[in-house]
């Protein structure tokens, strides 16, 4: 990725230099040592720690809806899957794209991501950014697998028996502490306040200890970002308790697919799936058709 | 597994216009229907969101079922064609986290089908006896 | 005080937990889905058995500490349910004895740090249940792991007040060196249901010190200096938000107290909260002193490195790694430690 991050270098030390941005978001190698994590550069001084590797997984799209960016000329590093969550926020009308300098990236795959192998929009287009970074001489494009090469726990989970699902599900949700680390890095988990941020006690309850409360989060998260989510795979990678929740977000796509056609957040346009509903759509729940 | 005796609580979400007319014209006909069903009335069956059947499982529902209009025939026009799109995906996802998506019941009900509403109750609880009770969903720290 | 004992393998050890067992709730780390974490042993797999040796005896921490076998994610302490006009409370289940075998130096040493808010009057006497109950055995470390900074942290690697320390030969025989007085009738039960012998302590793996340990006075005072500086705003550019570091830190301890009740019956009781949150601060009439993110990230780095060393004279950190590894943009107390020296040294 060494081209990509001198070209970045060098465009974002002459954005800051020359005052057209604040400040330039993107990754930069973290102390811990443990691949890049997210960086704001403010100086064109500072320019010189921004890099892009195959370990820039988390999603940057999102911090432009917090307070400490707003009114902000911001340069974002976007890549493929970031583009689509920018591009809801945008249409949602959440940020300006005035106010942003969009810097494209012409995304490798991230190690270890299964999203990646499936991914289809490695790049954002051309003429969306502001300038777009590629590694040129890296050949061709990404090897694309199918959904069940790149999460076969999918089909695995479908083949258990209801009991076995159970109690596979429950092994996994039952080290769930509610820390919210999926919803915060989801790019597309945007609403301002949140369901689990009310206060309303009959609304949520935040035991940690009962499965039945941590059944209910994470199967309405899903449901909530069910038509939005576009792949970026952050939910599973920041849970620090290993919890495969992305299967659940991944199963729904599925379904949405089956049943109402391929739609691609971000990309194709609005509305999704789940913000409509017509008469010619298939009935599940006919007088004379079973469920 | 069943114990003797064993009655399954159903929580039904109705209509206002179609499924819970029905069911009052169930009533006003003297047509019996299982005392298992709680009904609360909704203005549509799509006002019914996963939360609200994921909350009625977690309080000790054996089963949910949503009654509405009649595709085409909803009050609000377009309610039951959203209804239907959720209801199935969460069916499929209730599935593949292990938990029954045969306890979640949808059935469109017009305010004339008094007969339909007290047969899907019925029916509903008859299925319901043989599965059992319901603790997979149930939040167990206040259990009657 | 007291001499050591050995058995000739951990499954010899584990073998005679397992007869103890109708005594003592016993806690192993162990792997489950390739996430370490304490586990019943009772309740363990096969493989699960297998894998606590690597793990119990690894250079550094599991995932989870041993915080919530003191201080749980939720806990119930009243249980009540009504008929008519009449509430009555229902007991609550007793704790029972418990065992942590495979503790490290850091987490043991964080339980000192929160001993100090739940012990102090009033005294918490939930916790204080748990803590008189619990026996930690600890392991040591060889080497420091890549996250860990205990030593700075005045944290020996190779040493702990744990009630037992546990240490493994070179033949992979376990030798257990009572500390206390809980350890020594903790190791006299086991050699009646086990095969140990006394033997002499294994030696204590040195550190050469040179790790430079942090003056808590110094930190301190280096933090009362930046409460103003724009670092703050900086970190909390990239912070998420999210709780994992209040969670999986073994010495933060902030608790929310919730009610959850249905019709006739309801429990009152206590869960993890975080700092980190929006809503922790919220008040009633919608006001709320922390309404930033980075004002709450300076709070919880001042909670750590400067009010609890005005409280109760210590840093409130033990050097574990796990905000290290596992905050998804790399925010942990050493770099926030390295901004406020840095940041002091430009000003």
């Amino acid at each position: 990725m060494r081209k990509i991050s001198e070209a970045l270098r060098e465009v974002a030390g002459r954005l800051l230099r020359s005052g057209e941005v604040d400040l330039v978001l993107g990754y930069a190698w973290s102390e811990q040592g443990q691949g890049t994590v997210p960086y704001v550069a403010f100086t064109a001084e500072e320019a010189a720690n921004l890099c892009f590797d195959t370990t820039s997984r988390m999603a940057l799209s999102k911090y432009l809806l917090q307070d400490t960016f707003l009114g902000k000329r911001v340069a974002l590093v976007v890549k493929g899957c970031d583009y689509r969550a920018l591009k809801l926020s945008l249409s949602e009308n959440r940020i300006e794209r005035k106010h942003t300098y969009l810097i494209g990236i012409d995304c490798p795959m991230m190690d270890g991501s299964p999203f990646c192998l499936i991914c289809q929009h490695k790049c954002p287009p051309a003429e969306d950014v502001d300038i777009l970074l590629t590694e040129a001489d890296e050949a061709g494009e990404l090897k694309a697998s199918s959904h069940q090469e790149a999460f076969p726990e999918i089909p695995s989970i479908e083949r258990m028996s209801g009991d076995e699902r159970f109690e596979y599900w429950k092994r996994q949700l039952n080290r769930c502490k509610r820390c919210y680390s999926c919803r915060h890095a989801c790019p597309v988990c945007t609403c301002r306040q949140c369901l689990f941020d009310r206060d309303n006690q009959d609304a949520v309850d935040p035991a940690k200890d009962v499965l039945a409360q941590h059944q209910f989060y994470h199967i309405i998260r899903a449901f909530h970002v069910a038509d939005r989510c576009v792949g970026c795979g952050q939910c599973a990678q920041v849970c620090p308790e290993g919890i495969p929740l992305h299967l659940l977000h991944q199963k729904l796509q599925l379904e949405l697919h089956k049943h109402y056609g391929s739609y691609r957040a971000g990309l194709d346009e609005l509305p999704s799936p789940l913000s409509h509903a017509h008469a010619h759509e298939p009935d599940f729940f006919g007088k004379v058709g079973k469920q | 597994m069943t114990n003797e005796g064993f009655e399954p609580k159903i929580v039904a979400f109705c209509c206002n216009w179609c499924s819970y007319a029905g069911a009052d014209l169930a009533g006003v006909g003297r047509l019996k229907y299982p005392e298992n069903i709680r009904i609360i009335r909704v203005p549509c069956s799509s006002r019914v969101d996963a939360a609200l059947v994921l909350r009625a499982f977690q309080n000790g529902a054996d089963g949910v079922m949503i009654a509405g209009c009649h595709p085409g025939d909803c009050h609000y026009d377009t309610g039951n064609y959203h209804t239907r799109k959720r209801m199935v995906l969460l069916m499929s996802l209730l599935e593949f986290i292990g938990l029954s998506r045969e306890r979640l019941l949808v059935k469109w009900i017009s305010g004339n089908e008094a007969e339909r509403f007290s047969a899907t109750v019925l029916g509903f609880t008859k299925e319901l006896r043989q599965m059992g009770a319901y603790e997979k969903a149930r939040d167990l720290r206040c259990v009657r | 005080m007291n001499s050591s004992v050995k058995t000739e393998s951990l499954d010899s050890l584990l073998a005679a937990c397992d007869r103890l067992a109708g005594k003592y709730r016993i806690f192993a780390p162990t792997l489950e889905d390739a996430v370490t974490g304490f586990r019943p042993l009772d309740a363990m797999t096969k493989e699960q058995r297998k894998a606590v040796d690597a793990i119990a005896f690894a250079n550094k921490p599991p995932v989870t500490s041993v915080k919530s076998f003191f201080f749980p994610d939720s806990e119930i302490y009243i249980k009540f349910s009504r008929e008519g006009r009449a509430v009555t409370q229902m007991d609550l289940d007793v704790c029972a004895p418990q065992i942590i075998l495979g503790a490290k130096s850091c987490d043991v040493r964080s339980v000192e740090l929160i001993d100090k808010v739940f012990l102090a009057g009033p005294i918490d006497t939930m916790y204080q249940e748990r803590r008189q109950k619990t026996i930690v055995i600890a392991t040591v470390c060889h080497e420091m792991g890549d996250n860990c900074a205990c030593q700075e942290f005045g944290v020996s690697p190779a040493a702990s007040a744990a009630d037992v320390l546990m240490a493994k030969g070179c033949r992979g025989d376990i030798y257990l060196t009572p500390q206390t007085v809980k350890g020594e009738q903790l190791v006299q039960e086991l050699c009646t249901v086990g095969s140990f012998a006394v033997c002499a302590s294994l030696p204590i793996p040195v550190f050469d010190g040179a790790v430079e340990q942090l003056v808590a006075e110094q930190v301190q005072a280096r933090m009362d200096k930046s409460f103003d500086s724009p670092v703050w705003e900086r970190l909390a550019m990239t912070c998420i938000g999210c709780g994992t570091c209040t969670y999986y830190c073994p010495t933060c301890h902030c608790y929310d107290i919730r009610d959850f009740s249905r019709r006739d019956q309801g429990v009152r009781y206590r869960t993890w909260d975080s700092c980190m949150f929006l809503s922790f601060t919220n008040m009633a009439g919608g006001h709320n002193p922390r309404p930033t993110r980075a004002d709450r990230l300076r709070n919880r780095f001042f909670h750590k490195l400067n009010y609890f060393v005005k409280k109760q004279g210590e840093l409130a950190c033990v050097g574990c790694g796990r905000c290290a590894e596992l905050c998804p943009v790399g925010i942990s107390i050493s770099s926030v430690l390295k901004q406020i020296g840095s940041d002091l040294h430009e000003s």
